[in-house]
């Protein structure tokens, strides 16, 4: 834990302070702006993400006729599968590792923002422990909790923060999944799609406006990098039916 | 069963769960509330918001809670929901602040933001404030001070009030330009305050007009003023600031490692300044001069107090240190082993301490001992 917090989240904290102390104490500015140059740092990786897995989609219809072709022979379904993915130059974990390595940082800021809201005395001093010696984090500190209609350390009462994170997060999830070919895994999708938001928009009710206020401009900045990549994706794509699969007519005796 | 009823199943679970945990939210504070000492009765805020009258024979006879002249008080709370249909559930009434007494009267602030008094010998509320139900003052976390017929409370809304002792009316309001954490400090016809602004405030305790204001540079953590000597406001950048309590000039500052989060003590021309780094610096009041430094190990969240020729520190790791005022020397350290944030309160030879386990401690400071010690939290009924 001790080294998390050297490696992780401390860094990440007193630069979130540093930045509200940068912007006139302005908390719910310093949050936007971290969150914005952390977004766009990752793009690199989350744009391979986006690629792997666009690519994996595309093979998606080889797969499947390779899966009913060596249905009753797996060693050799893997070696098909293996040579598949190499003629198209992917890696099955190549949309695995960019998200492996962004995960940490996210929960890292996750932290630091419920950290330095220190919303209640217990949170505040526990905070003490876990700064620099920079002039700009000490000037920070007490985080300002005011900003717009909201109170950082508490939830969003009018429900605004709880919609724009279901909201945004929804269009986002919608932009980069695929339509499901077949009706099974659609229903699937269409659950998950709408499970997250739904759970995060519930959990934004309950949790520090901050931490919306995080989740909000993450979910914008990934939404402006989809489009920029590649418009609205799939959230204009037409539903695809589910794939038949043609049956062999019954032998004449 | 078909593959779209398991889904379905899932999905309403799921939503549950969900429904569940939004209307559970965060895990509710406990305050860190000090004792109050009268005689044979110590007054504090248990951790799960009730107020209690303890006396101290009871204790050390382990007598069954409440024995007598022995109470306790559960301050009404507020219900909440959460605007989901989801049950209505209290408010979480933790008490940061030492319990202040005057006469027979007990007078405590409450985090949830109501001032109320409460008779010192039966437990039975008097007066609250503000009087409605559903309505509070901003969150409290400085302890109520009395002077004379007058009570003071800051709260995190920016105000300073002033309340009639007896039945509490408000005699008067002070608001600034920020939220107030810090215990405000009565000395002579002034109140000292300080906010998370980085202002600090010299008021008349008469009517509560503005005599001088300071800008200290951080925000304000703690408020301190000897009789004689300068007023003191710890900040969040690590330094201590003196001024002069005549009109705010400025005379000192000191540099620590971390936080004055507790009010120092003063004492002699000596400024007893603990400090979130862990040290308690002996600094002369008058030049801002490090006279010593005493190392208790661990982070001091509250205030030394003094105790004969020596001063007494809790550190939040639990440990006793018993500093000798003259050079800062250790004289001796008692272990209690649990973590401690809230102020200790000294009465003849016994210590009480309320440590963050729940239970509160009488300790001998001449044997080391635990005479006795008491477990806050109610016993299952």
């Amino acid at each position: 834990m001790n080294l998390w917090n050297t490696i992780v989240l401390e860094p990440v904290l007193n630069v979130l302070l540093a930045l509200a102390g940068m912007l006139f104490n302005n908390f719910g500015l310093a949050i936007i702006v971290l969150t914005i140059v952390i977004r766009l740092a990752m793009t690199p990786l989350t744009n391979r993400q986006t690629r792997s897995s666009k690519a994996m989609t595309e093979l998606q219809p080889k797969m499947q006729e390779l899966q009913r072709k060596y249905k009753r022979d797996q060693r050799k379904l893997q070696q098909e599968m293996t040579q598949l993915y190499k003629q198209a130059g992917i890696s099955p974990l190549g949309c695995l590792w960019p998200m492996l390595i962004q995960f940490p940082i996210w929960i890292g800021l996750y932290q630091a923002v419920m950290q330095a809201m220190a919303a209640n005395p217990e949170d505040l001093l526990a905070l003490s422990q876990h700064l620099y010696q920079w002039s700009l984090v000490q000037q920070g500190v007490p985080a300002q909790q005011s900003f717009l209609w909201l109170n950082l350390a508490y939830p969003d009462s009018y429900m605004v923060m709880a919609i724009l994170t279901g909201g945004t997060m929804w269009i986002q999830q919608k932009m980069v999944t695929p339509p499901a070919t077949d009706a099974r895994q659609k229903q699937m999708t269409q659950m998950t799609t709408l499970m997250m938001p739904l759970m995060f928009g519930l959990f934004t009710l309950q949790f520090p406006s901050g931490l919306a206020l995080y989740w909000v401009v993450s979910n914008i900045v990934g939404i402006i990098i989809q489009y920029i990549n590649g418009g609205w994706g799939y959230l204009r794509a037409p539903a695809v039916q589910p794939v038949l699969v043609p049956q062999k007519p019954p032998e004449k005796k | 069963m078909s593959n779209h009823r398991w889904i379905a199943i899932f999905i309403g679970l799921l939503l549950s769960l969900l429904a569940l945990s939004a209307c559970t939210g965060p895990p509710p504070i406990r305050g860190w509330s000090g004792f109050a000492i009268d005689k044979n009765t110590l007054y504090l805020g248990a951790m799960d918001g009730r107020i209690l009258g303890l006396s101290q024979t009871g204790r050390i006879q382990n007598l069954n809670f409440p024995a007598q002249g022995e109470w306790e008080f559960t301050p009404r709370v507020t219900v909440r929901s959460s605007g989901l249909g989801c049950a209505p559930a209290p408010t979480t009434s933790a008490t940061y602040g030492t319990p202040g007494l005057s006469g027979d009267l007990v007078y405590v602030a409450t985090y949830e933001g109501k001032v109320m008094a409460i008779a010192a010998q039966t437990g039975s509320l008097r007066w609250v404030y503000p009087r409605e139900t559903g309505e509070h003052l901003g969150n409290i976390v400085g302890a109520p001070v009395v002077t004379g017929e007058t009570l003071y409370v800051a709260s995190s809304d920016g105000k300073l009030y002033a309340f009639d002792t007896t039945y509490g009316d408000r005699r008067w309001e002070f608001a600034t330009s920020g939220r107030i954490w810090a215990t405000p400090v009565v000395s002579g016809d002034i109140v000292y305050t300080g906010n998370f602004e980085g202002d600090g405030y010299a008021i008349s305790a008469k009517d509560g007009k503005l005599v001088w204001s300071i800008k200290a540079g951080a925000a304000v953590a703690s408020v301190s003023a000897g009789k004689t000597g300068p007023v003191l406001f710890g900040l969040f950048n690590n330094q201590l600031h003196a001024f002069d309590p005549r009109n705010g000039s400025p005379q000192w500052q000191f540099q620590g490692g971390n936080w004055f989060w507790a009010p120092p003590l003063v004492s002699d021309g000596t400024v007893f300044a603990p400090c979130l780094d862990g040290s308690l610096y002996a600094i002369d009041a008058a030049s801002g001069r490090q006279l010593w430094k005493y190392d208790a190990g661990s982070q001091l969240d509250s205030s030394p107090l003094l105790y004969s020729d020596k001063l007494v520190v809790v550190s939040q790791v639990g440990d006793i240190h018993l500093v000798n005022v003259k050079d800062g020397s250790e004289a001796k350290k008692i272990a209690l082993g649990a973590e401690v944030q809230a102020p200790p309160a000294i009465s003849g030879d016994m210590l009480f301490v309320h440590a963050r386990t729940q239970w509160a401690y009488g300790i001998n400071l001449k044997s080391g001992e635990v005479v006795w010690k008491f477990n806050t939290t109610p016993p299952a009924r």
